[in-house]
């Protein structure tokens, strides 16, 4: 019988997102039971490879979630689920923040920001809407095309991921996700309260300029408290996600709505340092020069020879974890649509 | 899908509507109305059924509860007072296009 949860908590993520999917996952278990319960008769229990017959025979919980969703349409029910994810992914986590930072990007250059910023974004817009009807032009012509057989999906009952591990592995990621960000909402608040500068050498490189650079002083005094307060809106959805398992779904759309949020402006941050990186090469050749010059280099003396490189450094460092923040976003979309 | 399923399948969604509501004159849970209409020669897959008990139900045509029933709870249907007069109506017009088309046929 633990196969037949596995099998409806496979279907789960593939129902209509505003169908009543606890009802409708009830009504089939009861269904599924009912027929496992006819089939066996007056045995004790049902032996695997019938009960695998049955659920073979009702098919892939792809292609049972299908056809709870709606009627006849363009991208008909075998492959909405897929488009509803991939349309998901690519606008509101990839082109959206996209859009975004490029608005923001162009506004900061231009002399005249509000109508550069404007014309960018609508440009963006009319990117994403040309994608979006090129991927439903895609899907309506695989929905009329594509072959029965493939449709038919090659798939074992068996082999679908049990349902108690699936709950264990999101307890520890959501661990996890509080550690990391309760560790990202420390040092950010430490940075911001001035701690770092009681650390032997941080002082005077500081005060040399050297770190944080003036490029990363600015970031840092603009967004630090959204920073803390982002990573603390994770921290409580996760912290959820492991007191009341049964509230995962909205913890990680928050978790997702949040690490989008955090990409977005953590890139939109980085943007107008991008020039800077270029000088990441001459962090080398400045220390080859003072060890070739037999200076004795203290902090002050290194801040001044490195500090716009660390700068740089520290924008490389920005856009890693912006871009980090998306593919976060991405994968927590994934991991909401499948609970 | 070749044309004879598409226009099947046209044919079958409006009497699929008659053919539950009159198998629920008696009270029914989803498996032995699915088994009962199967029975019959009228086949109707989960995700058809359910979605159509459900809109039935939300028509006012139908009753549901969840009851206790051999050790498990399940979902049990029946056709509502005002269903009962739709029922008597729809018979009604079906038998007169099922004349016609006998006629025309």
């Amino acid at each position: 019988m633990e196969l037949i949860d596995r099998y409806l908590h496979a279907i789960r993520p593939w129902l209509p997102l505003r169908a009543p999917r606890d009802e409708i996952l009830r009504e089939l278990s009861e269904d599924i039971r009912s027929e496992v319960d006819e089939r066996r008769g007056e045995r004790a229990e049902i032996p695997e490879a019938e009960l695998v017959a049955i659920l073979k025979a009702r098919g892939h919980p792809m292609a049972v979630a299908a056809r709870f969703g709606p009627g006849e349409a363009l991208i008909g029910p075998r492959f909405y689920p897929i488009f509803r994810l991939v349309a998901t992914v690519a606008l509101g986590y990839v082109l959206l923040p996209l859009l975004l930072v490029v608005s923001a990007w162009s506004a900061v250059r231009s002399s005249h920001p509000f109508e550069a910023g404007v014309q960018a974004m609508f440009s963006s817009l009319q990117a994403a809407l040309m994608f979006l009807g090129v991927l439903v032009a895609v899907f309506a012509v695989l929905d009329r095309y594509a072959s029965a057989s493939s449709a038919a999906l090659e798939w074992d009952p068996r082999r679908l991921p049990r349902v108690r591990d699936a709950r264990e592995k999101l307890r520890w990621h959501a661990i996890g996700i509080a550690v990391g960000n309760i560790v990202l909402a420390v040092a950010f608040a430490s940075f911001a309260s001035g701690l770092p500068l009681r650390l032997p050498g941080v002082h005077d490189a500081m005060l040399s300029g050297a770190f944080p650079g003036p490029a990363m002083t600015a970031v840092f005094e603009g967004s630090w408290r959204m920073v803390v307060a982002l990573a603390l809106m994770n921290v409580g959805a996760a912290s959820t996600i492991i007191v009341q398992p049964a509230l995962a779904r909205h913890g990680t759309l928050v978790i997702a709505a949040v690490n989008a949020i955090m990409g977005a402006l953590v890139l939109a941050a980085a943007m107008p340092y991008l020039g800077s990186i270029g000088e990441v090469a001459s962090f080398g050749p400045g220390i080859r020069a003072a060890k070739a010059a037999g200076v004795g280099v203290d902090a002050r003396q290194l801040g001044a020879l490195l500090g716009p490189s660390l700068d740089a450094a520290a924008v490389i460092f920005l856009f890693a974890w912006g871009i980090g923040c998306l593919v976060s976003a991405i994968t927590e979309t994934w991991r909401f649509a499948r609970l | 899908m070749d044309p004879f399923e598409t226009l099947r399948m046209e044919l079958r969604r409006g009497s699929l509507v008659l053919a539950v509501l009159a198998a629920l004159r008696s009270e029914k849970y989803g498996y032995t109305l699915r088994k009962s209409l199967a029975d019959r020669g009228l086949e109707i897959d989960e995700g058809t059924l359910y979605p159509l008990l459900r809109r039935l139900e939300s028509q006012g045509m139908l009753e549901s509860e969840w009851r206790d029933s051999q050790g498990r709870s399940k979902r049990f249907y029946r056709l509502s007072p005002e269903g009962r007069v739709l029922l008597k109506q729809l018979h009604a017009e079906w038998k007169r296009i099922a004349g016609c088309l006998g006629e025309i046929l």
